[in-house]
């Protein structure tokens, strides 16, 4: 079961993590989009966009490359390395269709040692640290906290 | 056939000059020389002389799937797959249950095992709807015509039961043929269900083979299916037109609510219940009840019926019939199994709709009233003392579905859906949200129901696929399916769209007709778009996915419940719909619908066809030859839109092994297992030189076998680049490297960052992106360029060398033109390489090679 995190723990996590990589995906957008561009900045993390999201999120000024999510769950599971580099260690989800992510993080908990925290609306127990349920409108004051914390 | 071991061993096939031993070809010509003999020596399908002289010849006969594990492996040993576990607790055997999270299992399973043998089991499933399927229409036919009946390919066939013969060495003319082909997928399945059973089989690589040749077997039984039901049930089909009728082949049907009058008795045929429909659609006309009686299908039943009467009206995808079937709008549905709502019963009791189940396999705990005179069953569901009825003689369900409906239809009224009033006792827990399968926010729409605004309830009947999981979690029993309905009512009663039912196979003169753009690359690719479609927007996203590949010059072809979603797509430029927009022929600028589900075997026909025509390789039980050749140089895709649902499962199994690229919609993510490739891992990307035997290191073409996309946008971008082949001609790698990057640059405003692993020669650069590509490489990836001339000076080596152009050419990707091979059983024999004999062949420069091109 997914530990769960409020803003300030998932602020924490993404802090002390040597390698973030943030998936930012299709689902996110409006004000929880910009929160998850502070985050990403705040956090100086690399940013993966899956989905559509590449096109927004350079309209927002964040330096993001076009991924699918299918290979970096992949290499994830992999032994070698991410393209030239270490592995992240700490792999961060936002803005994902539930059914995806279940999937996602199924994978990664069974196949893969890296940690995941999931940033959505909903609680993930698949992952190793997740948001509890909350409404769209916590989730985005919650995003927005962990934008705050990141920067510290 | 001969007996014993001594003449076994000296039947010998012959064409022209030259012999093999039967013994020497097959792994166990016991009971089946005469076949082998045949499969070799066949006129048209079997082996040319020269090949026989050129290869080793080695023939899989009613292979098991040990048979054929060289070739599995292969493609499993570069697109390893990867697994989705649906569950950390294991209880497949009576040791367990075991947690698989942390150790091994007490059977010796890991998770690994757990997965592949869950792949297994699941394409089990989908290979025995299928076998059971075509097993159903068989006996059918079997009893009504003999087993000396001949099966009708049509004038305009040439090439009859690929997905057959590929198996089992002989094509199909007869049902007796027939039967022999789907008992030889019945003996499979049931040994593919012996390994799956826990512990059973326990290596990893194992499982994955055979789960692989149960989507073979699903294949082999669709075909079956559908040369049953065009054949001995009328089905329509292009193998009977003129070449001229077929831009117009076949008949328009209408599809959608909007369609049916609501004043008229209405039978709806849901499931498989494909010989209850033919029955009803015959006694329809016999009776001159065209103008009364409304026939209408759900899924595969619209499909089929509408390619047998083109007054049937389809009325969507199979997963979504529970939105028909709470609107109220039919008067009888008729139920066969397959793809239909458990809950259908209850569901019809609330519209006051009457029920026949025609299936053995799906009764519903309905009783049997096959006895029964007919009068006596129409008045028990007329006065409602029954809701359903279990009637396993077709004549006699057809019989009871049009009385009935005529009787009934007297007496309901359709479409009585409740008030939006009932959206008042929202309380805006939020449950419904949390047990939506789409993550559809069901919650807000209702609030604003109650506030009087339905205009989100109505926007949620485009993405709510009709599950009602949302209402029975409900803690204030709020319909809201209905509400949806209701909020929506006048959108539903304007669905009305032209759309093909399906036209069976593609014919030989359209295939003749692009084969050689096909082999020569001027043809970007050839596309299947097919599946259950069932999610949200689908409707919008199938349509629009054909239209952008059409645009795109690519051969698009559809099957399943998705094309009738993709009815709906409006062309804005052709100002009609899409049906109505595009020709029906297997040409550029035109699409075409197979049919239903089982008419997937003819897109997978439409496949394997081309290499036959193109590189005449025999057909008769060499399917790894196919198999090889679609993936070396044959641009052929798939997109499933939908719920994994296990049929589909099966059916991607089976197309990825022929060599065919699958993209699976968002909803793949639940499909257990993907075959993605590490392109990273240069020792995964090889080719043998077919001519030396020499192993080369090649561009990673296609660089996915299965894998999933998140959006519509995702999957044409992911198709374009899965249709890259090693050994591609330089017009079809220009025109696959433009498709590739415009829908790259379009969709997601940056370049792809692998193109440059997939060029091999400045030829190959579309023209309108060549400066640009140029200039790229030079920059970001390090090449020698001449930017004002965009030519390429020094190439590359992903080992970090700067190449000359001969030098790239000989040390990265096949020459042009040039035979290659992922099997070393079919690289050229030492006395059949003429000229080419020596270790190394001449290598002209990449711009020769293009010429010859």
């Amino acid at each position: 079961m997914a530990e769960i995190v409020r803003a300030e723990g998932a602020a924490k996590l993404l802090r002390r993590a040597a390698r973030p990589l943030i998936l930012i995906g299709s689902q996110a957008s409006g004000e929880a989009l910009e929160a998850a561009v502070r985050i990403a900045k705040g956090a100086s993390a690399r940013v993966a966009a899956t989905g559509n999201a590449v096109a927004a999120l350079k309209g927002m000024g964040l330096d993001a490359k076009k991924e699918w999510t299918i290979e970096i769950v992949n290499r994830m599971t992999l032994p070698q390395g991410f393209e030239g580099e270490d592995k992240p260690d700490l792999l961060v989800f936002i803005g994902f269709y539930p059914y995806v992510l279940h999937g996602v993080l199924s994978t990664l908990k069974h196949f893969s040692e890296c940690r995941t925290l999931v940033l959505e609306r909903r609680y993930f127990e698949s992952a190793d640290f997740s948001f509890p349920k909350m409404s769209k409108r916590e989730w985005v004051e919650e995003l927005r906290k962990v934008a705050e914390g990141v920067s510290v | 056939m001969q007996n014993g071991v001594s003449e076994e061993s000296e039947l010998i096939a012959t064409v022209g000059k030259t012999s093999v031993k039967i013994k020497e070809v097959v792994r166990d010509a016991r009971g089946i020389e005469e076949v082998v003999k045949l499969a070799i020596e066949h006129p048209d399908f079997g082996w040319p002389e020269r090949r026989l002289q050129q290869v080793e010849c080695r023939l899989r006969i009613y292979p098991s799937a040990r048979d054929l594990k060289d070739w599995d492996s292969f493609l499993l040993g570069r697109y390893s797959p990867l697994h989705v576990p649906q569950s950390e607790t294991c209880t497949d055997c009576s040791l367990g249950p075991c947690d698989l999270s942390t150790e091994r299992g007490a059977c010796g399973s890991d998770m690994r095992t757990k997965c592949a043998r869950d792949s297994l089991l699941a394409a089990c499933r989908g290979a025995s709807q299928m076998i059971s399927h075509a097993r159903e229409l068989l006996d059918e036919a079997l009893k009504r015509f003999g087993r000396d009946e001949k099966i009708s390919h049509g004038r305009n066939v040439r090439y009859p039961s690929i997905c057959t013969m590929l198996f089992t060495g002989k094509p199909i003319y007869t049902l007796d043929d027939a039967d022999d082909a789907l008992k030889y997928a019945e003996r499979q399945l049931s040994e593919l269900l012996a390994a799956a059973t826990a512990p059973g089989e326990l290596d990893v690589l194992d499982l994955e083979c055979k789960a692989m040749h149960a989507g073979s077997m699903f294949l082999l039984a669709a075909e079956v299916a559908e040369l049953v039901k065009e054949s001995c049930f009328g089905l329509c089909s292009a193998a009977d037109q003129d070449l001229v009728d077929l831009p117009n082949f076949p008949h328009f049907i209408e599809r959608g609510v909007g369609a049916l009058d609501l004043g008229k008795p209405v039978v709806l045929f849901l499931g498989n219940s494909f010989l209850a429909g033919i029955e009803t659609i015959e006694l329809v006309k016999e009776r001159g009840l065209e103008d009364e009686i409304q026939i209408c299908g759900v899924g595969q039943m619209g499909f089929d019926l509408g390619r047998r009467y083109e007054r049937v009206k389809h009325l969507g995808g199979a997963l979504k019939a529970l939105r028909v079937v709470r609107a109220g709008v039919a008067d009888v549905i008729v139920v066969g199994e397959q793809c239909v709502h458990l809950n259908i019963l209850e569901e019809a009791k609330k519209a006051r709709t009457a029920v026949i189940a025609v299936s053995s396999k799906l009764s519903m705990g309905l009783d049997d009233m096959t006895g029964e005179e007919t009068s006596k069953i129409v008045e028990m569901l007329v006065g409602g003392e029954v809701t359903g009825v279990l009637i396993l003689n077709p004549d006699k369900a057809a019989e009871v579905a049009i009385e009935t409906a005529r009787a009934l239809s007297k007496r309901r009224e359709k479409l009585m859906l409740p008030r939006l009033s009932d959206a008042a006792r929202c309380n805006g827990c939020g449950v419904c949200d949390d047990a939506c399968p789409n993550a559809l926010e069901v919650s807000e729409a209702v609030l604003a129901a109650k506030g009087g605004d339905a205009e989100k309830l109505k926007e949620l009947y485009d993405s709510c696929w009709f599950c009602a999981r949302c209402e029975g979690v409900c803690p204030e029993n709020i319909p809201i399916m209905s509400l949806i309905l209701s909020a929506a009512k006048d959108k539903m009663r304007a669905e009305r769209f032209k759309m093909r039912p399906g036209r069976g196979t593609p014919v030989h003169l359209e295939y003749r007709d692009v084969a050689y753009a096909f082999g020569f690359g001027t043809v970007s690719g050839m596309v299947a778009i097919i599946g259950c479609s069932a999610y949200p927007g689908s409707e919008q996203d199938v349509g629009y996915m054909v239209n952008e590949l059409v645009d795109m010059n690519y051969l698009v072809l559809t099957a399943g419940c998705c094309a009738a979603d993709i009815a709906s797509f409006y062309n804005e430029v052709e100002k009609k719909h899409i049906y109505e927009a595009w020709p029906a022929l297997l040409q550029l600028r035109n699409f075409l619908n197979c049919g239903s589900c089982s008419a997937f075997a003819h897109v997978a026909r439409a496949f394997i066809k081309y290499n036959h025509l193109i590189a005449r390789l025999p057909l008769l039980g060499n399917f790894e030859e196919h198999a090889d050749y679609t993936l070396g140089k044959m641009p052929m895709g798939v997109i499933i839109w939908g719920p994994a649902t296990d049929l589909v499962y099966a059916a991607a199994l089976g197309l990825a092994r022929m060599g065919v690229a699958v993209v699976l919609g968002p909803h793949g993510w639940k499909f257990r297992h993907f075959m993605p490739g590490n392109v990273e891992d240069r020792s995964r990307w090889w080719a043998y030189d077919g001519f030396t035997g020499r192993k080369v290191e090649t561009d990673p073409a296609p660089p996915h076998m299965i894998v999933p996309v998140e959006t519509k946008e995702e999957a044409l971008t992911m198709i374009t680049r899965l249709v890259f082949r090693v050994n591609d001609f330089r017009d079809g790698r220009m025109s696959k490297m433009d498709s590739y990057w415009s829908f790259y640059e379009r969709f997601f405003r940056s370049i792809p960052e692998d193109f440059h692993l997939y060029v091999r020669a400045d030829a190959e650069l579309p023209w309108s992106r060549k400066h640009k590509m140029v200039r790229i490489l030079g920059e970001k990836y390090g090449w020698e360029v001449d930017k004002r001339r965009g030519i390429i000076l020094k190439y590359k080596h992903r080992d970090g060398r700067l190449l000359t152009p001969e030098e790239y050419t000989r040390e990265y990707g096949i020459k042009v033109g040039q035979y290659s091979t992922f099997l070393k059983r079919l690289i050229l024999k030492p006395e059949a390489r003429g000229g080419l004999a020596a270790s190394e062949p001449a290598q002209p420069s990449p711009r020769e090679g293009d010429d010859r091109g």
